[in-house]
């Protein structure tokens, strides 16, 4: 009987589940050496893909064809790993800030473009004709996604409140308003716990159909 | 001199890089498009440098550990042999070669969906361990949309009003606390990027 690599690969998965699985019992080493195990198999996959993709795919092959443009990265790289003396750490902060100029722009313009501006206008539409077809109490419900956003903003608000005359007034305006944020808050929280517990529920229900389906692979292919 | 090199040139670094990538995504010219894009792929091989810094940490840490037999060695030992290992399916079949596929589908996938797998107990005793140590009323609240939004989309005889109440959570109140939320997050987001613009915020700084 020759065990093909399917076989022993599921066996294999079968038995990584079980091991992660023991955690149910309670921490032990089984639990702790298929984290290490899996945190082995990440770095070591994820370095190969960063090796393959960028260093050999972007970096070596523009090198070779176009040498002048990627010699900034690479300075740049090869600074960064500076970082690793501490006594030289500083050299490191050129590329550092680079990427932190970089990334905050990406950051930036994600949030403008791909937040900020769709959602103000969203909120803004739960106001039209339109949207009150679709939802089940019209009017109401816009009114309510705007009152319910507005106030969920000023949820957020930390500032010291000052308690005479006008401003202790409006003070207690904004201290409302974020008192009804906070419970808009606990809807979507609620919401989302919700959706995080039913997909990590299905995911379960997916490995115990995966233990049973390996169980009967197995004993199919041992029963010939 | 010294001052220069260690404090303002990378906060100039920053700023200028941060601002033409940024006038890239917002104004349309083809010249900052493509200086946006070229700044942005010698972003990645950057990271790719400091992914490889992170690489070194993790062997001086597990290493070490593994050569003063420290506590642990052995679980290190395993991460070091399997990283050393894990890396050569992808660089010399590519992410999509049957020895990649195998490492993904019997190893990495199992481990991780089962990981996942886990979190709902931890989701379920959370909700517990909150009623029992925080009595309020918004945590009583809290269960009670989570029960009805989990109990909503299950198809129960009788309950189906519940499905109803559960899809008007979701669109309604969830939505405008989720909208809420977000733009909030939105908005820290382009203060904290326009502090690290004008120098107010350093992190890439010795000052």
């Amino acid at each position: 009987m020759i065990l093909d690599v399917e076989i022993v690969g599921l066996i294999l998965g079968a038995g990584l589940t079980l091991l992660i699985f023991s955690y149910l019992l309670g921490d032990n080493p089984l639990y702790r050496l298929a984290l290490h195990l899996f945190i082995g198999a990440l770095v070591g996959y994820s370095f190969g893909i960063v090796l393959r993709d960028v260093l050999i795919g972007m970096l070596l092959t523009r090198w070779l064809t176009e040498p002048v443009a990627v010699v900034v990265p690479l300075v740049l790289g090869l600074l960064l790993l500076f970082k690793g003396f501490p006594r030289h750490a500083y050299v490191g902060n050129f590329s550092i800030a680079y990427l932190v100029g970089v990334g905050t722009a990406v950051a930036l313009s994600g949030a403008l473009l791909g937040t900020l501006v769709p959602q103000v206008g969203a909120t803004g539409r739960a106001l039209s004709l339109e949207s009150f077809v679709s939802f089940r109490l019209g009017p109401l419900d816009g009114l309510l996604i705007l009152v319910g956003t507005v106030c969920t903003l000023m949820a957020f608000n930390f500032t010291a409140r000052k308690r005479r005359g006008l401003a202790g007034v409006w003070a207690r305006l904004v201290g409302v308003t974020a008192w009804v944020g906070r419970v808009f808050l606990i809807f979507a929280f609620g919401v989302a716990f919700a959706g995080a517990l039913t997909a990590a529920l299905s995911i379960f229900v997916g490995r115990i159909q995966y233990l049973i389906d390996v169980y009967f692979r197995v004993a199919g292919f041992l029963g010939g | 001199m010294s001052r220069l090199i260690k404090q303002w040139i990378p906060v100039l670094i920053a700023a200028i890089t941060g601002l033409v990538v940024l006038a890239g995504y917002l104004i349309p010219s083809p010249l900052l498009i493509y200086y946006r894009d070229r700044l942005i792929e010698w972003a990645v091989i950057v990271a790719a440098f400091a992914f490889i810094l992170g690489l070194f940490n993790i062997l001086r840490v597990h290493g070490g550990r593994v050569v003063r037999l420290r506590q642990g060695w052995f679980y290190s030992l395993i991460l070091l042999l399997v990283a050393m290992v894990a890396w050569v399916p992808p660089v010399l079949y590519g992410p999509s070669g049957t020895p990649t596929r195998q490492m993904l589908d019997y190893v990495i996938g199992p481990l991780g969906a089962s990981l996942a797998a886990l979190v709902v107990f931890t989701l379920a005793l959370a909700a517990f361990r909150l009623l029992r140590v925080r009595r309020s009323a918004g945590a009583v609240f809290f269960i009670l949309v989570v029960a009805v939004v989990l109990l909503g989309s299950t198809p129960l005889m009788g309950l189906e009003w519940l499905a109803d109440v559960r899809d008007w959570i979701i669109s309604v109140p969830g939505m405008a606390g989720m909208r809420g939320l977000l733009l909030g997050v939105a908005l820290g987001t382009v203060i904290t990027a326009l502090r690290v613009f004008v120098a107010s915020d350093r992190p890439h700084s010795e000052f």
